[in-house]
């Protein structure tokens, strides 16, 4: 257990903080030189620095912990660890599966379900009336050419025909016009 | 590294994106034609599926001959058209 450590005498208040570096050996030569001195001349000094080597090792010894308290020390800390990885581990179960494959899953999911409201917005329009869509490829639908194109195919069809005609009454307008002149 | 991520992740959601837009699109282009039109689309195309080849060439050349057509011209024909049509009704 912890030994006590008696208080130190009182030394010469400009030379404590002095005789502390003295028994540390810290300080110049000539600082040290000046305490040692001051230290022989001064008998409260000379105690001081004498208590100091005294106890000050005591001071700085180290408790010798008995090994019941380690053995707790280690149940305690690894009751902490195992309490920590277990209220980390339900939310990294929860999320480990946001890894690499998270992005395109997340994305099908989103286009399956823009799919599944395209489709459902198309059956719910044919329901309100509207007749049942024509096997036609959406990809001509959505080509406003292509629609065209077949809105007028039974025009283009007669093109000719309709130019022949066109041009033939273009031509008895212009004797009409020329006998007019 | 980052940054080229994101771009490919921007790539790949509009390329999934586009076939619902494009179905979006197509679906807006066939709700605004009358129920004539709708009729007329569905009947030539269905006789267009059945067309020779030669005969889609020849109705390809004819629609690119349209298009090319002045505008007055084409309002004539069209005008044409009809009045045939009309005439063809009426025997």
């Amino acid at each position: 257990m912890r030994k006590t450590v008696k208080n130190l005498p009182n030394a010469c208040k400009e030379f404590e903080e002095d005789l502390v570096l003295h028994y540390y050996n810290e300080g110049s030569a000539a600082e040290l030189k000046r305490v040692e001195e001051h230290i022989a001349l001064c008998a409260p000094c000379r105690k001081f620095s004498d208590d100091l080597r005294r106890l000050l090792p005591q001071a700085t010894q180290t408790e010798e912990l008995p090994q019941s308290f380690w053995d707790n020390y280690r149940r305690e800390v690894m009751h902490k660890i195992a309490e920590r990885e277990e209220r980390r581990s339900w939310w990294r179960d929860l999320f480990a599966p946001m890894q690499s494959w998270t992005v395109p899953a997340f994305a099908g999911a989103m286009v399956l379900a823009l799919g599944i409201t395209f489709t459902l917005d198309k059956v719910a329009w044919n329901r309100g009336g509207e007749p049942q869509p024509l096997p036609i490829p959406q990809e001509i639908l959505s080509d406003p050419n292509s629609v065209e194109f077949f809105k007028s195919m039974d025009l283009v069809e007669a093109l000719s025909k309709l130019e022949e005609i066109e041009g033939s009454k273009s031509e008895q307008k212009a004797p009409a016009g020329a006998h007019s002149i | 590294m980052g940054n080229l991520k994101k771009i490919a992740a921007s790539i790949l959601l509009g390329l999934l994106m586009a076939p619902p837009v494009s179905l979006h699109a197509a679906d807006d282009n066939w709700r605004n034609l009358s129920p004539r039109e709708k009729e007329t689309i569905r009947r030539n195309y269905q006789r267009w599926q059945s067309l020779p080849p030669q005969d889609k060439e020849r109705l390809r050349e004819q629609w690119n001959r349209w298009q090319n057509l002045p505008q007055d011209r084409r309002e004539r024909l069209r005008e044409r058209y009809n009045e045939l049509q009309r005439e063809k009704r009426r025997d």
